[in-house]
């Protein structure tokens, strides 16, 4: 059993506001990653700024909260988060904004591994039987969800849920032969589809991974789009599982990348727990 | 005599035409990266009179990198050579290596098969790297060799140092290898010609020509390895170019 993390900056960016970090905290093993929204960094300009702050400051609000009772009935304790986030940010002068980023995280148990999702990126396993299945989620208007929102004054959330109208749902497989298969879902999303949540028991599955949308936004050298399904076949072709597993794999997955001319424009982050 | 024999964390790898060991890659590596450090001290029966310093300058040498942030990624393998090449221990993480087990290993006596005891240093980083690679490890080399004399009864030649050298060099499988010769109480100037000559021959990257066998010229020597180390440490995390240490 290990956790390891990786997150770079998208070529498109000049701070990265993808943050990562894996590790054991109070004797639980976590992986957890936040994709910062790509504000402006003038804070005198329109956007959100100082998301890179926030995006770390999530992430470790989060690690605060590992041992929260909620987890393991499998709720996020979304509001304890956001709350202790913005007791972060407000303390060195930022406002609510710089919050405005995604976050995943993964939790372990005895039997397996819980995720939670707000807002976008990626969610995939590997199981015992070498199937890799995923799962993404994108959001109308391209407006992914953040916890921020829960700071805002009541009705923002349905006023949220009405400018985005819908909620794409992806479930894909890669199968060990490299076939592929995609089941979308497209619905008009309520609150409590907001916070996305899987569990991966230990008996099916081997490895866990979560990414931001950089995972998405691989392009070759003449702008085509990368699939997602090729780079996951790429992320999880570890040769071993063993410490820092997921550096490894990425370190040579960037080679890989700089031969085949592949770059990614947003920033691109993934943790990972293996089982 | 070689040291930390009973290790089943240990497993045997092949080079060219002689075996060495080395941690078995799949089971015990957590790191993504390893700096390899592969240090040979010439055994032959000219250093006996100082063999104890050479063995604590050795141990001085691994000590001096336990304290650094980059210790984890750190592995070792210690020969010595006199007419035959022994491996003391194959490559192991530092952490690994007690340093209170560096005594009475060196037992001088014989000639000096320096050309041998090089192509071992040089074959067994790049063996063991072209390995570390294929598990998706990245690593890069350092080979120290420790002489006090010129080569007598070596199987293989200068030349086929240098092939070694080049060879590792051109492999993609070590980001870089440094390599460093030192000659030890190198009093007479046709002895520190030919050790500079065999240098240039086999394409080392440095020489260093210790003028005698000195506690404080070991010293000096101890401190100079562990900088190496942790140079080409540093440069395999910051992926910048190796940066040999001024003696």
């Amino acid at each position: 059993m290990g956790t390891d993390f990786y997150f770079r900056r998208g070529h498109s960016h000049s701070v990265c506001q993808d943050y990562a970090v894996a590790g054991t905290h109070k004797e639980t093993q976590f992986a957890c990653l936040s994709d910062g929204c790509s504000g402006l960094v003038n804070p005198s300009l329109i956007g959100s700024p100082n998301t890179d702050f926030g995006a770390r400051f999530l992430v470790r609000a989060a690690i605060e909260h590992l041992d929260s009772p909620l987890i393991s009935e499998g709720q996020l304790p979304s509001y304890d988060i956001i709350y202790r986030a913005w007791t972060m940010a407000h303390s060195v002068g930022l406002h609510h904004e710089s919050l405005d980023a995604t976050m995943l995280l993964a939790v372990r148990d005895p039997k397996g591994v819980r995720v939670f999702q707000t807002g976008d990126g990626v969610v995939a396993a590997r199981k015992r039987t070498g199937e890799i299945r995923y799962f993404n989620r994108q959001f109308g208007n391209n407006a992914p969800f953040y916890l921020s929102y829960l700071l805002q004054p009541e009705g923002v959330i349905d006023r949220y849920l009405k400018s985005i109208e819908t909620l794409t749902r992806n479930e894909g497989t890669i199968d060990q032969l490299g076939g592929h298969r995609v089941n979308r879902r497209v619905f008009q999303a309520i609150e409590s589809d907001l916070v996305g949540t899987h569990y991966f028991p230990e008996d099916e599955y081997e490895v866990v991974l979560l990414m931001s949308d950089g995972a998405e936004s691989f392009q070759e050298a003449n702008k085509a789009s990368v699939p997602l399904n090729l780079v996951l076949e790429q992320m999880f072709a570890f040769k071993g599982l063993l410490g820092e597993f997921l550096t490894r794999r990425c370190n040579f997955f960037e080679k890989y990348c700089q031969k085949n001319s592949w770059r990614h424009y947003d920033d691109f982050s993934v943790v990972g727990i293996t089982l | 005599m070689p040291l930390f024999n009973n290790d089943d964390t240990m497993t045997s790898y092949s080079g060219s035409g002689f075996n060495f060991s080395g941690v078995d890659i799949n089971n015990h590596l957590q790191a993504s990266e390893y700096t390899l450090v592969s240090l040979a001290a010439d055994r032959s029966s000219s250093v006996a009179g100082f063999a104890t310093e050479i063995e604590g300058c050795i141990k001085t040498s691994f000590e001096g990198c336990q304290d650094s942030p980059r210790v984890d990624n750190l592995m070792a393998r210690l020969t010595c050579f006199n007419q035959k090449v022994e491996e003391i221990h194959g490559f192991r993480h530092l952490t690994d290596c007690p340093l209170t087990s560096y005594v009475n290993f060196l037992r001088a006596g014989g000639t000096t098969s320096l050309y041998d005891a090089s192509v071992d240093a040089i074959d067994s980083v790049a063996t063991y790297g072209k390995a570390l690679q294929d598990q998706e490890y990245t690593a890069n080399g350092l080979v120290v060799i420790i002489t006090d004399g010129e080569d007598i009864g070596s199987t293989f030649s200068v030349n086929d140092v240098k092939k070694a050298l080049d060879k590792a060099r051109s492999s993609e499988a070590l980001e870089s290898v440094l390599t460093i010769l030192i000659g030890i109480n190198v009093t007479n100037p046709a002895m520190e010609q030919y050790l500079a000559k065999f240098k240039t021959d086999a394409g080392i990257d440095q020489f260093i020509a210790a003028k005698d066998a000195s506690p404080k010229t070991f010293a000096k020597i101890a401190n100079f390895i562990s900088k190496s180390i942790s140079s080409q440490s540093q440069a395999l995390r910051s992926g910048s170019a190796s940066q040999p240490i001024t003696f």
